[in-house]
């Protein structure tokens, strides 16, 4: 009798396989925003009774270290470094690492701070003949900058890791603007629970958003479409998504370009790692498994609250490098931490996480562009499987757009920051839009990154044990 | 031509089309009306504390500013306390809130305090703190009593506000109470006790309180207000407490820099912990040149294995004036110790420019 249900040729096994994807596609995200609804609830009466005043408080509140990794930024990075010392924050310092610019990143940090080589000592080892110079300045004793030779991202980090002399630190991208308040409203968990290891924080993009000394001026939606579609992913992606993981204590992914993490946990799981595209990403999933050998529960956490303003691409092509490059940190992390799946003392959650993120976020692009490519086939040969293409438009389209208005949602109550009714109505518009070619094309790029991580599976071996020589602690420098 | 079935097609797209449309405009409208509730409250809010400052200045009497904050719909007038409580404290906030607590919404959060979720009662319990009105401790007292946590901790906040010292008592008698909260938030909820903490936290120090965070919030908190009593407590658990405890006393007399405790602070550089030796040399720092008879000690840490204790070591010599400058000058010049040398130039080089800018922003730790 089942027989007769299952297919019978492989278009149909095809079709098939695509229907149950699509189908746990659309439950994941529909359970996702619904734990993202519970959990922004959370937030908002948590928001009530937090205690800010106390973490003004003299010696209550931790330091925070904000590590700026800067490669090329001359035209930026004088700007970020001030709004960054505008901060609303008891304690900060600053540490920037210009890694390996070709540009004046340095000459105009030295021009602008009035830096000059210091004599200040790492705490950490840094990779053996990187550094070039550190530099500091009499009238910003917060502020130090390091000049590696160019080593990337994660490099860079550890660096400035190394360098960091406060128990917290957060890592931003040279080119974000974080408001006022992001570094309070990231510490909070930390003040409020001793669980808690990193939060990561909302990511906007700032395209169309105005911008006054290095503050939020008027927040609006840009006038390009590249940058509104993206808008809503990062809706999507930041609300929907990591608010529903949070709720599940599975959240694998802080953003690059602001996370709040402690430094010793960040030591401990042994720094960030070179050998992967996504070392924020990588980073959040070994912090995952650290804090499951050792009991702790919700140590990663997500604050809304907490923004930071980043530029998105505006023409396809960057656009296509930068999704390509994210998802193939997603591919390379996954598979760097597929101990969280593959375990001697499994955790369900985390397997079922982990397992989501394999099917449902890597091989989504796959399952989609096949989808699609199946339902133009049978339109071109008149094989139309009725069933399918109801499926597809149903679930995919329908699901995606239900899942965006979510995210749209979401924002209104746990991030509002568009004051005008017309940007929302915009968001919404994109909503929609976006699955006539924007989403298909995004699979395409994302798609190129996965191609690409499987081409370079071989090497992740030989780089990984630099980023680990990068950071190990000094503490005992002679024990060995 | 290949014949394909429009009308099945058709019939989904437009039943997305029809779905998404309501989703899209209930989307709209509801983030439409948040924000018409957001600027309302704001108004009222604004209004009612406008309300509240001419009430105080004399120029509207007690009924008209009863009957303005009636008129305000209850979030806009919490706004407006939890702005005023903020902002004002005294004999002028006592006067406002007597003429607010028989108010019905006042009424309805007392009760909240004893009947609903543990969110609305810790929320309850918050709103009747902000309010400093001591005839509501019994009610505060039963809810931090009751818990749990969330509650007993907002409820131990509001008691606080009210200076309540046999509620800091209750609570340090029963930091199970309190269970799950950070070491950081416990100081600052100590501290909001005021000076009638003192007391109940000698007793609590004496009595060596078997829960750890809550033993070290003790610490920290008697640190932080310069206890002199507590000194001698201090350092006997600087001398032969568990770790923590070891560190969290070196810091707290890092806090009183009472030259009495150079020689438990002295003794403490050589623990066999970094971290206390770590804290036992930035306490030395603290204070400052009366501390020169342990330069030796802490001229020796330059050399400790941990980066954490050199560095205070150093930075501590650089705040004991001409003595700890002249030490630090010999070990940046022969010491055979590359590791000491360097942090002895660090130091040097920080103070060089403290130097060129007097009054800058330079801080030698």
């Amino acid at each position: 009798m089942w027989s007769s249900l299952l297919p019978r040729d492989s278009d149909g096994w095809v079709s098939a396989a695509v229907t149950v994807f699509a189908f746990a596609t659309l439950v994941e995200y529909l359970i996702l925003n619904l734990f993202a609804c519970i959990q922004a609830r959370r937030e908002l009466l948590r928001r009530r009774l937090a205690d800010r005043p106390s973490l003004f408080e003299g010696d209550l509140a931790p330091p925070i270290s904000i590590l700026v990794p800067a490669h090329n930024e001359e035209r930026t990075i004088v700007e970020s470094v001030r709004s960054l010392m505008q901060l609303r924050y008891p304690s900060i310092e600053i540490v920037v690492v210009n890694d390996g610019s070709e540009d004046g990143t340095l000459e105009a940090l030295t021009s602008a701070f009035g830096l000059r080589p210091s004599l200040r000592t790492a705490r950490a080892r840094v990779p053996g003949g990187r550094l070039l110079g550190v530099y500091a300045s009499p009238r910003h004793p917060a502020l130090v900058v390091l000049d590696t030779e160019n080593g990337g991202k994660a490099q860079a980090l550890n660096a400035a890791l190394a360098f960091s002399r406060h128990p917290l630190v957060c890592a931003v991208d040279a080119d974000s603007v974080l408001e006022r308040d992001t570094l309070l409203e990231l510490a909070l968990p930390f003040y409020h629970d001793a669980s808690v290891v990193a939060t990561g924080g909302m990511v906007r993009p700032a395209n169309g958003t105005i911008f006054d000394l290095g503050r939020v001026a008027a927040a609006r939606l840009s006038g390009r479409h590249l940058p509104r579609f993206q808008t809503v992913e990062y809706l999507r992606g930041m609300l929907g998504g990591r608010m529903g993981w949070e709720q599940l204590d599975c959240l694998y992914i802080v953003s690059g370009a602001l996370g709040l993490f402690s430094r010793q946990a960040v030591m401990e799981v042994g720094g960030y790692r070179s050998a992967t595209l996504g070392e924020d990403m990588e980073l959040v999933m070994r912090i995952q498994r650290w804090s499951r050998r050792r009991g702790r529960r919700r140590a990663v956490r997500f604050v809304p609250a907490a923004v930071a303003w980043t530029e998105v691409p505006e023409r396809l092509a960057s656009l296509a490098r930068q999704r390509a490059r994210w998802h193939q940190g997603l591919a390379e992390s996954l598979w760097l931490n597929r101990g969280l799946l593959l375990s001697l003392r499994p955790s369900a959650r985390h397997a079922l996480a982990y397992l989501s993120q394999v099917f449902v976020e890597l091989l989504g692009p796959v399952w989609e562009l096949i989808g699609l490519i199946v339902l133009l086939a049978q339109m071109a040969t008149g094989r139309l499987d009725v069933p399918f293409a109801i499926t597809y438009v149903g679930v995919f389209m329908l699901g995606g757009t239900i899942n965006s208005m979510f995210g749209i949602a979401l924002e209104s109550v746990a991030c509002p920051r568009y004051p005008r009714l017309r940007d929302s109505a915009l968001l919404v518009c994109y909503a929609v839009l976006e699955n006539f070619g924007y989403r298909q094309l995004t699979a395409l790029f994302r798609l190129r990154g996965l191609w690409n991580a499987l081409q370079r599976r071989h090497d992740w071996g030989q780089t990984a044990r630099l980023g680990h020589a990068a950071v190990a602690e000094v503490e005992t420098r002679r024990a060995a | 031509m290949p014949h394909w079935p429009v009308q099945p097609l058709l019939v989904v797209l437009l039943c997305s089309a029809l779905v998404t449309l309501v989703m899209g405009v209930a989307v709209l409208r509801w983030h439409d009306s948040l924000r018409r509730r957001a600027a309302r409250d704001d108004t009222a809010g604004n209004a009612v504390g406008v309300a509240f400052a001419r009430f105080l200045a004399g120029q509207i009497d007690r009924d008209r500013l009863r009957a303005r904050v009636q008129e305000v719909p209850p979030r806009a007038l919490w706004m407006a306390i939890e702005s005023f409580a903020e902002s004002i404290e005294g004999e002028g906030w006592r006067r406002l809130t007597a003429e607010l607590r028989d108010l019905p919404e006042i009424a309805r959060t007392r009760r909240r305090l004893a009947r609903g979720t543990a969110w609305q009662r810790a929320l309850a319990a918050r709103r009747i703190g902000l309010l400093q009105d001591p005839t509501q401790r019994g009610v505060l007292f039963r809810a931090m009593e009751t818990g749990p946590a969330l509650v007993a901790l907002s409820a131990g906040l509001a008691l606080a506000r009210l200076h309540d010292a046999a509620a800091l008592d209750w609570l340090m008698q029963h930091p199970e109470s309190l269970a799950g909260l950070g070491r950081h938030q416990m100081v600052a909820l100590i501290k909001r006790f005021g000076p009638s903490a003192l007391d109940p936290l000698r007793r609590a120090l004496a009595l060596e309180a078997s829960e750890a965070t809550a033993r070290l919030a003790v610490i920290d908190a008697l640190g932080l207000w310069t206890d002199e009593t507590s000194r001698p407590r201090l350092e006997t658990l600087l001398a032969s407490g568990e770790l923590e405890t070891r560190v969290a006393a070196a810091r707290a007399l890092g806090h009183l820099a009472a030259p009495a405790s150079i020689g438990p602070l002295d003794a403490a550089l050589r623990d066999r912990a970094w971290q206390v030796r770590a804290q036992a040399a930035r306490a030395l720092g603290s204070i400052g040149w009366c501390a020169a008879p342990a330069v030796p000690g802490l001229a020796a840490r330059l050399s400790d294995l941990s980066w954490w204790v050199r560095r205070n070591a150093a930075y501590s010599l650089g705040r004991m004036g001409i003595v700890g400058e002249h030490a630090l000058g010999s070990v940046a010049e022969s010491d055979r110790d590359p590791y000491a040398r360097d942090a002895a130039r660090e130091v040097l080089q920080m103070m060089d420019w403290e130097r060129e800018n007097p009054g800058g922003q330079t801080h030698v730790e």
